[in-house]
C-alpha cells in the first residue's frame, strides 16, 4: 500500500510585492513500503462553485522553489515506511494580484516495476497567494440568487432552506465572514452564520453554513411561528412566508369526511 | 556539618524534578533549545480535547516588510493533514482472451482536512501499449459516448478497450465506464470523486475493465495511471 500524507494542506497568504515567503510542509510515508518522490508546483483555475479545480499544465508564474539544501523541485528522494521528511517552499513574487497553485509530491514512476497498468499517487497542497502593497486588499462581495429553496413553509414540519451564491469582484481571494439574519416583524429572531469558505478573485461559492465546525446547508429549524420573515445577507434579502399547511389540510380533510358523513345519513333517512 | 551538608545535596539530587531541553531536528537542521516551552501538547478527557502551549517566551504576531509572523503560543491549527493512499501499485490482468472482457479492482483511501472536502483526478501516460507502440484504444463505449469527461454503458462483448469505473456519482451505474486522460495527448484530467465535506478514510473503488479483439497483436500491454488528490479550496 502506498499512503502519503501532506501538511499544512493549504497555505493562504498575503505577501508584498517584492517579498519572499517561506513555509515548510511535512510529507510522511505511512505506507509499509519505501516510495520514490519528487516535487512540482502546478496551475490551476476553479471549477465550479464548490472549490473544485481544473489543472492548466503550465508552470507557476511566481519564483517558487525548495530552500532544502539537498533537494530542488522535481528531484527525487526517497521516504522509507513511517519516515517523514520537510520540505521547505520558498515564494517571491513582484507583481500585485492572486495567485493559485498546487504543491505536489508525486510518486515517481521509475521506482515501480509494471505489469500491465502501475498506480501512482499525487498529492497536493494549495497555495493561494495575495500579492498587495496592502497587507488587507480591500475585497468585494456580492450576494447572488439568494432565495428560499422550498415555496411552502409548514410551522410544523418544514425546515427552511435558503441558497444562493457569493460573487467576489475583486482582485483578491477572500473568506466569507457574514451571516444570515432572519428577521420577523423587523426583529431579527435567528442569525445563521454562513462557512468562511475561500472566494477567489472574480469567482463565486456556493452559499454554505457553519454547522459545528463543518459546513452544511443553511437551514432554518422548524418548527417557526406562523408569519412572513425575511433573510437577509447585507442588502440582499429575501421573504418567505410560514404557514400551518398541515393543520389547514388536516381541517379540511375533517370538515370535508363530516360533510360526506352528514350527507350519507340525510341520504338514508 | 559537612557530613549533613552533603546528606542535604544527595536528597536534594534525589528529589529535584529533570529539566527537558528541547530538540528539533530536520534533514538541514537542527536546534537545540534549553528553555522553549514549559509544557505543550494534546490532552483530552472524555468530553474534552485540548492543545495547549505554556510558558513560551515574546509570543504575539508581528509583521514586517509584507510577511506575517506568528509565534509563540500557538495560534488555530490552520489546516490539517491531508492523506490520500492506494491499495497496491501493479494491476495485472492475466492473459487476456479476446471478446470476454476482463476487470481489475482497486481501491483509493482519502482523509480530507477539517472543513474542506476533496477532489480525486486521474490521467494516463499513454493507452496501454506495447514497446512497438500497438495500443489498446480506450474504451469510447457501447454507443461511442466515452471520453474522460463522459461514461458510457460498456456491456457488449464487442466493445472493445480500456477504461474504468468508480463507484461515486460520477459514474450513474457499474456499467458505465469512462476514459483515462491521455497526457501524451494533451488531454486534461477529470475529477472522478469529489466531496464538498470533510472526509476521514472515505473509500474509492476503482474497476478496471479491459476487452479485446482478435486481431489485438500479442505481448505485454503497459501504461501509468496517475491518481491526484487535493483537497477542495
Amino acid at each position: 500500500m502506498t499512503n502519503l500524507s501532506i501538511q499544512p494542506s493549504q497555505l493562504e497568504i498575503q505577501l508584498k510585492p517584492g517579498t519572499n515567503y517561506v513555509q515548510s510542509y511535512i510529507i510522511k510515508n505511512n505506507g509499509d513500503v519505501s516510495v520514490t518522490l519528487n516535487t512540482s508546483v502546478d496551475t490551476w483555475l476553479p471549477q465550479g462553485l464548490n472549490g473544485n479545480i481544473i489543472y492548466l499544465n503550465s508552470p507557476p508564474n511566481l519564483n517558487i522553489s525548495l530552500s532544502n539544501s539537498d533537494l530542488k523541485l522535481g528531484q527525487n528522494f526517497i521516504l522509507n515506511p513511517n519516515q517523514s521528511k520537510q520540505l521547505v517552499l520558498k515564494i517571491q513574487g513582484d507583481t500585485p494580484g492572486d495567485y493559485y497553485f498546487t504543491f505536489f509530491v508525486n510518486q515517481d514512476v521509475s521506482s515501480n516495476p509494471s505489469t500491465n497498468s502501475t498506480q501512482l499517487i499525487r498529492l497536493g497542497s494549495h497555495l493561494l497567494i495575495s500579492i498587495s502593497d496592502s497587507e488587507l486588499p480591500t475585497t468585494n462581495f456580492k450576494i447572488n440568487n439568494f432565495k428560499v429553496q422550498n415555496p411552502f413553509i409548514d410551522c410544523f414540519f418544514s425546515s427552511v432552506k435558503f441558497s444562493g451564491e457569493i460573487q467576489n469582484n475583486s482582485n483578491y481571494f477572500d473568506k466569507i465572514d457574514n451571516t444570515i439574519s432572519i428577521s420577523k416583524n423587523n426583529t431579527v429572531i435567528n442569525k445563521l452564520t454562513i462557512f468562511p469558505d475561500n472566494v477567489l478573485s472574480h469567482h463565486s461559492r456556493t452559499l454554505r453554513c457553519l454547522n459545528d465546525k463543518s459546513p452544511a446547508e443553511c437551514q432554518l429549524s422548524k418548527p417557526l411561528w406562523p408569519g412572513i420573515y425575511q433573510a437577509s445577507i447585507d442588502n440582499t434579502s429575501t421573504s418567505f412566508i410560514v404557514l400551518p399547511y398541515s393543520l389547514l389540510i388536516f381541517l379540511l380533510l375533517l370538515i370535508i369526511i363530516t360533510k360526506l358523513l352528514i350527507d350519507k345519513k340525510n341520504n338514508i333517512l | 556539618m559537612i557530613k549533613l551538608y552533603y546528606l542535604l545535596s544527595v536528597i536534594c539530587y534525589l528529589l529535584s524534578s529533570p529539566i527537558y531541553a528541547q530538540h528539533f531536528e530536520s534533514s538541514n537542521y537542527n536546534i537545540d533549545w534549553g528553555n522553549f516551552n514549559m509544557t505543550s501538547g494534546r490532552k483530552s478527557s472524555t468530553n474534552y480535547s485540548l492543545t495547549d502551549t505554556v510558558g513560551q517566551n515574546a509570543p504575539g504576531e508581528y509583521s514586517k516588510t509584507g510577511v506575517k509572523l506568528k509565534s509563540g503560543f500557538q495560534y488555530i491549527y490552520p489546516f490539517d493533514e491531508f492523506s490520500f493512499a492506494i491499495d497496491n501499485l501493479d494491476i495485472n490482468f492475466g492473459t487476456l482472451t479476446p471478446s470476454i472482457a476482463t476487470t481489475a479492482v482497486s481501491t483509493l483511501t482519502t482523509t480530507s482536512p477539517s472543513g474542506l472536502g476533496f477532489q480525486i483526478t486521474t490521467q494516463e501516460n499513454s493507452p496501454l501499449r506495447l514497446n512497438s507502440g500497438t495500443t489498446i484504444p480506450d474504451v469510447l463505449g457501447d454507443n461511442n459516448l466515452a471520453s474522460e469527461f463522459v461514461a458510457d454503458t460498456w456491456t457488449n462483448a464487442t466493445t472493445y478497450g480500456f477504461g474504468f469505473n468508480a463507484n461515486t456519482t460520477y459514474f450513474s451505474t457499474t456499467n458505465h465506464f469512462r476514459q483515462f486522460a491521455n497526457i501524451s495527448q494533451s488531454e486534461v484530467p477529470q475529477i472522478f470523486d469529489s466531496s464538498n465535506t470533510h472526509v476521514k478514510n472515505h473509500t474509492t473503488t476503482i474497476t478496471y475493465k479491459i476487452n479485446i479483439s482478435s486481431s489485438q497483436a500479442a505481448g505485454t500491454y503497459q501504461n501509468y495511471i496517475v491518481y491526484t488528490a487535493t483537497p477542495q479550496y
